[in-house]
């Protein structure tokens, strides 16, 4: 029992989380200039709630391995010792996905009657 | 943010941080981080401090240990489930010895909050006036006069010394003098009147010199008139409640009024120099220009009155001036003085910690006292982690198949030290934290024993908190490094075997380290017996007069004036015995004057305590005439015609056969001119007039019709109703004055605070290590006794008397405590021979102690390992046989 390797396995599909999904909007918003620590800035500016910058980069490579997100390698400022940033963009399948997503919102909303709001 | 131009400065961000990322990220991943880490510090520095900057740097940086980023080897490799392995495995042992896990807990959270407290303390002692801007060129300087009797070494120096230094060295950038008033003025505002002893004179520089905080008033201008004062935020609030003390007066001894120009803040109290009040010392010039002409007595170099500071301008020019204060004193001294005096400088921070001089402002701490605290902290620690390793390696037996299972399924020698190393990090970790936040709430309980006002959010900033985590961390492997080797090298197969108790139980390491133990709670047993010794010798000690009963009470003008009327008003109650009159209180020394004895020269006087006393003096406090008689008023010329001496003072002026009759002549404070000539008409037996750290030095004494100080022997139950009694007599007598009383056993007793500091504390520390250490062994020997369990069965089987089996089970203990205690002796003995060097007059260091102290670990040792030995000796045979 000390040794014990306990597989996990993880969830690899087409689920967009709540966070992930905010990321992924905020790409479009900042398109064409998407970078982790931009993002951050706008996560906070745009919901008022504190995000980790390696919280914003952690959902940047989900989503880019769940083929949301592609991404390159930009341009560098002096403010950032030289280094490039790492620029992304929505791909077709992110498209769809938060498309879907919306739609679904839609449906579901026009599906709640009137009268629930008011009870 | 975007903006391209290179005008930016460039920061660094801090190097260890970026190292530490290169290590754990993705190649891939690298650049994009490391760019953004850098924007974002870039930003933040161009707003907030280095220090914020930097640990918020951190901060980001260690967010990024999150699965994408760490590379490949470390994500999914062994070293990571190993990690998160080694952390269930630690967790599920700790929960499973409930009871030493506490026992561990419990020792190094204990001995974690008194390191803390201990170290909140030291570096306390130790920041003493580092406060002050450029202290590391302000240097205090002090003067030693050789002189009948001894070296006089003096805290204070002549007032014209300061400007004379100016004058020679221009390396000298500024000075400042300070001095007190001779008796305690009473400040009056409206009904508020008040006797204040924090009262201080000092040149205009004074805040401009030293870094004391004025919150209100410009630090080069309160002090410009000579009419001025500066309070402190709490006397402003005492005088002035609610209102606005500024350019509001104080009356000053009911004569002078005092303008309050400024506020310090209440930040001086790591300062050797404590104050309410500051005035120009140019008020006190006036006054006594006004009293003794133009050449008043700061332009003399005889009364060494002035606490002198100097600023250099930078280390150099102090060595050069240092060097060169022998010829200083050439120039400058009175011919008298001149080959038998010598300057000094003490730098500011290092006074607090090593004047121990005449004079000083107040009694300064002890470097002793630091180091025998430090070294307590220390001892206390290593008996925790003591206690810890040795549980850690008994409880090794269970362990091991444990560990040779993990080895038969593949395990390296890394993984089973990686394992344990874990565990007691760990516990450490755990156990620090929680003492951490203990100590944080101790600190009162500290202030409140070593009277000081540390505030504890000091020392629990961010950059701390980070270094006590370090601590804790490194204090974790440290303790768990010889387990984690001796462990990992339990073979696969001896692992598995049997009688694997019996391998893993023999562990010379574990009796080494037991014997340690004893050996410091001997070595601490004994320190606490001598110095609380010491201490009650102190105050036992036979210091040659009566201090019980003996209210001592500050004289003022309007008594001194009608004193016969004053001492005849309270002859008439029953409770007052008798009552006398001195300059200064018996205890706390005595004025040194310039006397020429019989045959002397008077171009070469030679300088001698000397106080006036009043009539019935001897006999108010109960000290014995050798030879000779005291002052009678039978005997009208003994005013300005007579001095008694003490028995040292006989000896040092070589008159042992025949000391009476013989002529002494006094000069005045500061002048050249002699103010009593007369005889010795009498010889008292020494007593010690100063405190029991200094030796008896010769004394003269002369009679005065006015003192410093009424000595009242009393006798009474009801010591308020006396007091009460007294205070309206006092009243009838002067109506501008409160009565201002001491009992001069409690005043005297301040003199010993940091003994009693000392002995209070380390009875404390010392009761804890004690605590420690037992749990310690209560845990050990359950755990090796129950190895023997069987063993027992069988003896218990074959007929064994429970005595012999604790026996048995003991001696292995009993022999450690007693080699513990052998060594520990002459470590105790030197130390405390050490430590007692510090005092003039000491106890003996008895045998008693070192019997004590063995009687006390054995009796203990014994106690505990009996305990579990009959619990084991009253299983069942049956039971115990069955037993693993």
């Amino acid at each position: 029992m000390f040794y014990i390797y306990e597989k996990t396995y993880s969830m690899k599909g087409t689920h967009l989380g709540e966070f992930e999904e905010l990321v992924l909007l905020l790409v479009g918003v900042l398109y064409p200039d998407a970078y982790g620590l931009a993002l951050k800035n706008e996560v906070v500016k745009q919901t008022g709630r504190s995000a980790a910058i390696g919280a914003v980069h952690s959902a940047l490579s989900r989503l880019e391995e769940k083929g949301f997100l592609k991404s390159h390698l930009g341009d560098s400022t002096s403010e950032r010792g030289g280094r490039r940033k790492k620029l992304y963009s929505i791909t077709a399948e992110g498209k769809k996905a938060v498309e879907y997503n919306r739609s679904l919102r839609n449906e579901l909303w026009s599906q709640i009657p009137e009268l629930a709001w008011k009870g | 943010m975007k903006s391209n131009t290179s005008n930016t400065e460039t920061f660094e961000p801090p190097k260890l941080a970026g190292r530490f990322l290169e290590w754990f990220c993705k190649p891939a991943w690298l650049e994009p981080i490391r760019g953004d880490l850098q924007e974002q510090y870039v930003c933040d520095r161009s707003r907030k401090r280095k220090l914020i900057a930097d640990t918020l740097y951190w901060i980001n940086m260690l967010n990024f240990l999150r699965p994408f980023a760490l590379k490949s080897y470390l994500r999914n490799s062994n070293t990571a489930l190993m990690f998160k392995s080694h952390l269930k495995i630690s967790w599920r042992n700790l929960k499973q010895q409930k009871m030493y896990t506490g026992i561990n807990v419990f020792g190094l959270v204990l001995s974690t909050v008194i390191c803390l407290n201990i170290a909140f303390y030291v570096s306390d002692e130790l920041s003493y006036d580092t406060f002050h801007p450029d202290y590391k060129n302000i240097h205090r300087i002090t003067v030693a006069i050789k002189a009948a009797g001894g070296v006089y070494n003096e805290a204070g120096t002549q007032f014209p010394m300061a400007r004379a230094l100016r004058a020679d060295y221009p390396g000298i950038e500024q000075t400042v003098r300070l001095f007190q008033p001779l008796s305690d003025p009473l400040l009056i505002r409206g009904d508020r009147k008040y006797t204040e002893e924090r009262f201080f004179l000092a040149d205009p520089d004074f805040f401009s010199f030293f870094g004391y905080p004025l919150i209100a008033g410009s630090p080069n201008e309160v002090l410009r008139e000579p009419n001025s004062i500066v309070l402190s935020e709490r006397m402003a609030e005492k005088y002035f409640g609610k209102e606005d003390p500024l350019g509001k007066f104080i009356k000053y001894n009911d004569h002078h009024l005092l303008k309050v120009t400024g506020i310090v803040g209440e930040s001086d109290e790591n300062s050797h120099i404590k104050f309410d009040f500051v005035s120009p010392l140019q008020f006190q010039l006036n006054q006594w220009k006004e009293v003794s002409g133009a050449e008043g007595r700061e332009n003399k170099w005889y009364w060494t009155g002035a606490w002198t500071y100097l600023k250099f301008r930078n280390v150099s020019e102090m060595e050069k001036v240092s060097a060169d204060l022998p010829q200083f004193v050439l120039n400058h001294f009175p011919e008298k003085w001149k080959n038998e005096s010598k300057l000094d400088l003490q730098r500011i921070d290092e006074i607090h910690l090593t004047s121990d001089l005449l004079y000083e402002i107040e009694p300064n701490g002890s470097l002793a006292n630091i180091k025998i605290f430090s070294i307590i902290g220390l001892v206390l620690l290593s008996i925790a982690i003591i206690n810890f390793v040795n549980l850690i390696l008994a409880q090794s037996m269970e362990r091991a198949k444990q560990i040779g299972i993990a080895k038969n399924l593949g395990a390296t020698r890394a993984h089973v030290m990686g394992q344990v190393l874990t565990e007691t990090v760990l516990i450490c970790l755990f156990s620090g934290l929680l003492g951490l936040f203990l100590s944080y709430l101790t600190v009162p309980f500290l202030n409140g024993i070593t009277g000081k006002s540390i505030d504890p959010t000091t020392y629990f900033s961010v950059l701390n908190f980070f270094s006590y985590l370090l601590l804790f961390i490194g204090l974790g492997v440290i303790s768990g490094i010889y387990p984690a080797i001796y462990l990992s090298k339990i073979s696969k197969i001896s692992a598995m075997s049997s009688n694997v108790g019996r391998v893993v139980s023999r562990s010379l390491v574990r009796e080494l380290l037991v014997g340690i133990q004893f050996i410091s709670s001997v070595i601490l047993i004994i320190s606490v017996i001598v110095i609380n010794a010491q201490r009650d010798f102190i105050f036992s000690k036979n210091i040659g007069f009566d201090k019980e009963n003996m209210l001592v009470v500050k004289a003022r003008q309007d008594i001194n004036e009608n004193f016969d009327a004053f001492k005849n008003e309270l002859l008439k109650m029953s409770e007052v015995v008798n009552i006398s009159g001195i300059t200064e209180v018996p205890g706390e020394g005595m004025g040194s004057w310039r006397f020429v004895p019989e045959g002397g020269n008077r171009a070469e006087p030679i300088l001698m305590p000397h106080t006036s006393v009043g009539y019935d003096f001897t006999k108010t406090m109960n000290i014995e005439v050798a030879s000779g008689r005291f002052f009678d008023k039978k005997f009208p010329a003994d005013y300005d015609h007579a001095f008694v001496l003490n028995e040292e003072a006989v000896k040092n002026l070589g008159w042992e056969d025949d000391p009476i009759g013989r002529s002494l002549e006094l000069f005045g404070p500061g002048t050249e001119n002699i103010i009593m000539k007369g005889q010795v008409i009498g010889v008292l037996k020494d007593y010690h007039y100063e405190s029991l750290h200094h030796p008896i030095k010769p004394a003269v004494f002369s009679l005065a019709p006015r003192f410093g100080n009424y000595m009242i022997k009393f006798r009474t139950d009801q010591f308020p109703d006396f007091v009460g009694k007294v205070e309206s007599v006092w009243a009838g007598f002067s109506e501008k004055w409160p009565l201002e009383y001491h009992l001069l056993d409690q005043k005297l007793a301040v003199q010993y605070s940091r003994e009693e500091k000392l002995s209070q504390l380390i009875n404390l520390a010392v009761g804890i290590a004690l605590i420690i250490a037992c749990i310690g062994i209560f845990g050990l020997s359950s755990f090796m006794i129950a190895k023997r369990t069987k063993e027992v069965g069988i003896r218990r089987v074959l007929g064994i008397k429970t005595s012999a089996i604790v026996m048995l089970l003991s001696r292995n203990f009993i022999i450690v405590v007693l080699v513990a205690n052998v060594l520990a002796w002459p470590v105790a003995y030197v130390a405390m021979k050490g430590w007692l060097e510090n005092f003039e007059y000491t106890v003996e260091i008895g045998w008693l102690a070192f019997l004590i102290a063995t009687a006390v670990t054995l009796v203990l040792s014994f106690a505990i390992t009996s305990f579990h030995a009959i619990r084991v000796s009253r299983l069942n045979p049956v039971k115990s046989l069955r037993y693993e």
